[in-house]
């Protein structure tokens, strides 16, 4: 079996390194994944339009959108269970079946249920026999904490502990890259974060890994960095704070009497008001520009704050389609200011 | 892949549909046809033995058909398929598996018919015959593993499972395993004999009539065969 070295990454982690010495190669390591003009459609919509990505070792990336977006057909065609319509993915260096028949490839899905009438134990012990390198079974059992299940049927188990099995089903391999599509769904909240906090830890040996969630907290707290797909478009990809900047991404907010929307809304900086009674909160995309203009204009505005706008902002502004010069505002208890 | 076998076997003997279906079944239906209502024996052959291929056969096929076919259906319905198709077990290895697994699956079944034939029913056969039985029914119902994986790879879920009971029914009661095709009528007779099922059987009631096991029926079955599993090469290539 020719597999891609394993291992190199690893060689500050004594654990990883014993007995790999022999696979040290000095030539440019291949990117774990690398996608090239990318496309899938079904039928008239473009799932898949035209993405190009590179995902160097180490890296946890988090693939972030709204539904729809072509979150799942991405990763569906990296992990080779769809065929692109044009395009490349070389896992690797190579094809996606060599990456996975050498166990370089762990994936956890979103569809597809466990193999019924077996437990726990039987499943992973199997799936793992199955493996050339596989991790040894009392730490897959123990990072995707099923210890309490191994003799459970993988019928009878609920969804979080089926996300936790699918979780240990993508580990058998050792794999050097994991790719995890929405992984915490049916999880409650502890279970999420101990998942990550795994996925940290196995990131943090050299481990690469590709993550799709709907959770803006999660790819904001797990992920170094951010990829932003909409309508099957990137449409932002960098470092996790690069990516909040890109929107209006900070929030000034304040204490005002007798605040006029309209009038805040006029001042330079600002891209969306809401005023509730006394309490004023402007979105902008050159927070020191507003804050300026609004203390020379309101110079008794009170309790001054200025913070990093949430994710969910910056998502929003990012994938709603751009208006320019229009400017939003929302006073008394409505929704999402459109940032333009 | 053997320890991927092994669960595969594992868990379709734990499953209460097998054994119900294809062990309890055609046992069910033995005993009931040779113990309670007593036929006349099968052109001079005793009818306890006789029909002891007949549902021996009746059992194995329906091992292929489920095992192999159902099986795959709701696997690939129900997205396990994708997971495998991220371990370093190849498709063929898959098939492979489920075509080993049926084949394993239906030596008990055999075996058991054989006992109760010989121990319920008193069938008295000389050991050359017993030792040829049980592989000419064995090798009689492989084919149908073939047509079980083009049914699997052809249907989802429970459309695939009502297909193969189609198949398994028609097959198995045109092609006389339920009754003897001598008490059909002429007609019916001829289709029978143009179908896989009575060639399967028809080496194991030669044995029993004491005559070579292969005449030239072995050449409708071999057909079938090869047109089940071209079938089933052509379903699985469209699917993966």
């Amino acid at each position: 079996m020719t597999s891609p070295p394993r291992g190199r990454m690893n060689q500050h982690l004594p654990h990883r390194t014993a007995g790999d010495d022999h696979l040290i190669i000095k030539a440019p390591e291949p990117a774990p994944i690398e996608i090239r003009a990318l496309r899938k459609a079904y039928g008239a919509v473009r799932a898949v339009d035209g993405v190009d990505l590179r995902v160097t070792s180490g890296e946890v990336v988090a693939l972030l959108g709204p539904n729809g977006a072509g979150k799942t057909t991405m990763l569906d065609m990296i992990l080779g269970l769809q065929r692109p319509d044009a395009g490349e993915v070389r896992v690797f260096g190579g094809t996606v079946r060599r990456a996975v028949a050498g166990g370089l490839i762990g994936a956890v899905l979103q569809e597809g249920d466990p193999l019924q009438g077996v437990t726990v134990r039987e499943l992973i012990s199997t799936m793992s026999a199955l493996q050339h390198k596989p991790m040894p079974l009392d730490e897959v059992i123990a990072r995707a904490e099923l210890a309490d299940l191994l003799k459970r049927r993988t019928d009878k188990l609920s969804g979080g502990e089926t996300q936790r099995l699918r979780f240990a089903l993508a580990l058998v391999g050792d794999p050097e890259l994991l790719v995890l599509d929405e992984p915490t769904a049916a999880m409650d909240v502890t279970a999420r974060r101990s998942f990550w906090l795994t996925v940290r830890t196995l990131a943090t040996a050299g481990r690469t890994v590709l993550f799709s969630t709907h959770y803006l907290e999660e790819a904001d707290s797990a992920a170094d960095r951010i990829v932003l797909l909409a309508a099957g478009r990137v449409v932002a990809d960098g470092p996790t704070t690069e990516i909040r900047a890109v929107a209006a991404a900070r929030m000034i907010r304040c204490t005002l009497r007798g605040a006029n929307p309209a009038a805040i809304l006029a001042l330079p900086g600002t891209s969306s008001v809401e005023v509730h009674g006394a309490a004023v909160t402007i979105r902008s995309a050159d927070s020191d520009a507003a804050l300026r203009a609004l203390l020379a204009a309101y110079p008794d505005a009170r309790d001054i704050e200025v913070a990093a706008a949430p994710l969910a902002d910056a998502v929003l502004a990012l994938t709603t389609p751009a208006q320019p010069q229009e400017k939003a505002v929302l006073s008394g208890a409505t929704t999402n200011g459109a940032a333009s | 892949m053997t320890t991927y076998l092994r669960l595969e076997v594992l868990r379709t003997l734990r499953s209460g549909a097998f054994i119900g279906y294809a062990i309890g079944f055609p046992l069910c239906f033995y005993l009931l046809f040779t113990a309670v209502f007593k036929q006349a024996p099968v052109r001079g052959v005793n009818f306890a033995a006789y029909y002891m291929v007949s549902m021996g056969l009746y059992g194995a096929i329906g091992t292929g058909l489920t095992a192999a076919g159902a099986r795959i259906a709701t696997e690939r319905t129900r997205g396990w398929t994708r997971h495998l198709a991220l371990s370093p077990l190849r498709s063929g290895s898959y098939v492979a598996v489920k075509v080993i697994s049926a084949g394993l699956l239906s030596l008990p079944l055999i075996a058991l018919i054989m006992l109760a034939g010989a121990f319920v029913n008193g069938v008295r056969l000389p050991l050359g015959t017993w030792l040829g039985l049980a592989p000419a029914m064995w090798l009689g119902a492989l084919p149908f593993a073939a047509l079980g994986i083009a049914i699997g790879y052809t249907f989802r879920d429970e459309m695939a499972q009502m297909a193969g009971m189609a198949t398994y029914f028609l097959l198995s009661i045109a092609g006389g395993l339920w009754m003897p095709v001598s008490v059909f009528p002429g007609w019916l007779r001829s289709i029978s004999k143009a179908l896989p099922t009575y060639r399967a059987g028809e080496p194991s009631w030669r044995l029993l009539a004491h005559d070579q096991p292969v005449g030239p029926g072995v050449l409708v079955l071999a057909v079938w065969a090869a047109a089940f599993i071209c079938l089933a090469a052509w379903r699985y290539r469209r699917a993966s």
